[in-house]
């Protein structure tokens, strides 16, 4: 199934904290994850996670640092700071009440 | 160059990060985005026509990758911007007084003047307000008209001119008559930026400067100092042509600052 680009574009922000509050990635990882994780529903255009995850970090959600992955390469990682933990959590609680709001309409005749 | 490589460099060359060590981490990083998915195409078996198209249907159009980097950084761009407009202008300002200055003292010297008689303390204040306003006046409304898509100057001068009143009546209490004159060289930078608007043609903005100048110098010591000395009308007219020759000299200024900075860096 693929989801609407618009819905995905929201929605990106919060698929990075989900994703990096369980352990640190780098970009291509992030989108794999997605990707698997969703059953590959999530496929937006890949450029787009860059600039999405810079503007997370000048915010000072994510904070970035080099390392050399299993396969010897260098590759840029993203962790959650104190303050993206706290967005992160925040941003999940909203999302759950949000679709839990709109099941309840959606259901209820 | 490689197929990733033109994509990266499309991404760059419009994204308008201004510093080139963050151009760089950001290379490096779709670099290495790019890397592992040419890997991970070519273990599923794709030939590499098929991977390059694979590879750009994925990552998106790089125009809007570029976009989204240019609002990312556009705090940054700007305050760039306006740091290297500054100091533009102090260069400009500085460069346009020094040549103002010489010519001024080549042809009072020539008269048998002293430095002292050519550049007497209260006039250099007044001289100083002129060209600051003439120089900062010219450089403000050739980068803000940019900022408009319809009648840029007409709004850039009603723009910067409320800027201007406001620092105008702010010298005025500091330096009487200074403001005025500093509101009425800002007045005149307007009508040199129209000038070059409507002339074509390097020597024909040359000749209208030049015209619209003299005419000026030749009117100034009549209305505003009633002078009856000849010198006096001497010095004027060559004060207006030397600033008639500094315009055409901040346009190239601004031409060179436009192709090397304005449009590598910020457009």
């Amino acid at each position: 199934m693929e989801l609407d680009r618009e819905l995905l574009k929201g929605s990106i922000n919060l698929l990075i904290f989900r994703l990096l509050s369980q352990r640190d990635m780098y970009g291509y990882e992030i989108i794999q994850e997605a990707s698997r994780r969703s059953d590959n529903a999530f496929q937006f255009k890949e450029g787009t996670l860059y600039p999405a995850l810079h503007q997370l970090q000048r915010q000072g959600y994510l904070r970035s640092d080099w390392r050399t992955g299993e396969n010897g390469r260098r590759r840029k990682y993203y962790s959650l700071t104190a303050k993206g933990r706290k967005q992160a959590e925040e941003r999940r609680q909203l999302w759950q009440r949000f679709t839990a709001a709109i099941n309840a309409v959606l259901t209820n005749d | 160059m490689s197929f990733e490589e033109r994509l990266i460099e499309k991404v760059l060359a419009s994204s308008g990060i201004v510093s080139a060590r963050r151009r760089g981490e950001v290379a490096r990083e779709l670099r290495a985005h790019l890397e592992d998915a040419i890997e991970e195409a070519r273990a599923a078996g794709l030939g590499e026509a098929d991977i390059a198209q694979l590879i750009a249907r994925r990552f998106g159009g790089p125009e809007d990758v570029a976009r989204q980097f240019a609002d990312v950084y556009r705090a940054e761009r700007r305050a760039v911007y306006f740091i290297a407009f500054f100091l533009f202008a102090a260069v400009a300002l500085v460069a346009v007084s020094a040549f103002v200055g010489a010519v001024q003292l080549t042809v009072a010297l020539g008269m048998g003047y002293t430095a002292y008689r050519a550049f007497p303390p209260d006039h250099l204040m007044w001289e100083i307000a002129l060209l600051t306003g003439l120089t900062l006046g010219y450089l403000s409304l050739h980068f803000t008209s940019h900022l408009f898509k319809r009648r840029g100057l007409a709004k850039a001068f009603l723009l910067i001119g409320g800027i201007s009143t406001l620092a105008g009546l702010g010298l005025e209490v500091w330096l009487p008559g200074g403001g005025v004159v500093f509101i009425g060289a800002y007045c005149c930078a307007g009508a040199v930026c129209a000038l070059e608007t409507f002339c074509a043609g390097g020597w024909r903005k040359l000749a209208g400067l030049a015209a619209f100048f003299s005419t000026l110098g030749s009117l100034a010591p009549c209305v505003f100092m009633r002078a009856q000395n000849s010198s006096v009308w001497i010095m004027t007219t060559v004060f207006c042509l030397a600033i008639a020759v500094s315009c055409r000299f901040m346009n190239s200024l601004v031409a060179i600052f436009d192709r090397h900075i304005l449009r590598r860096n910020f457009i």
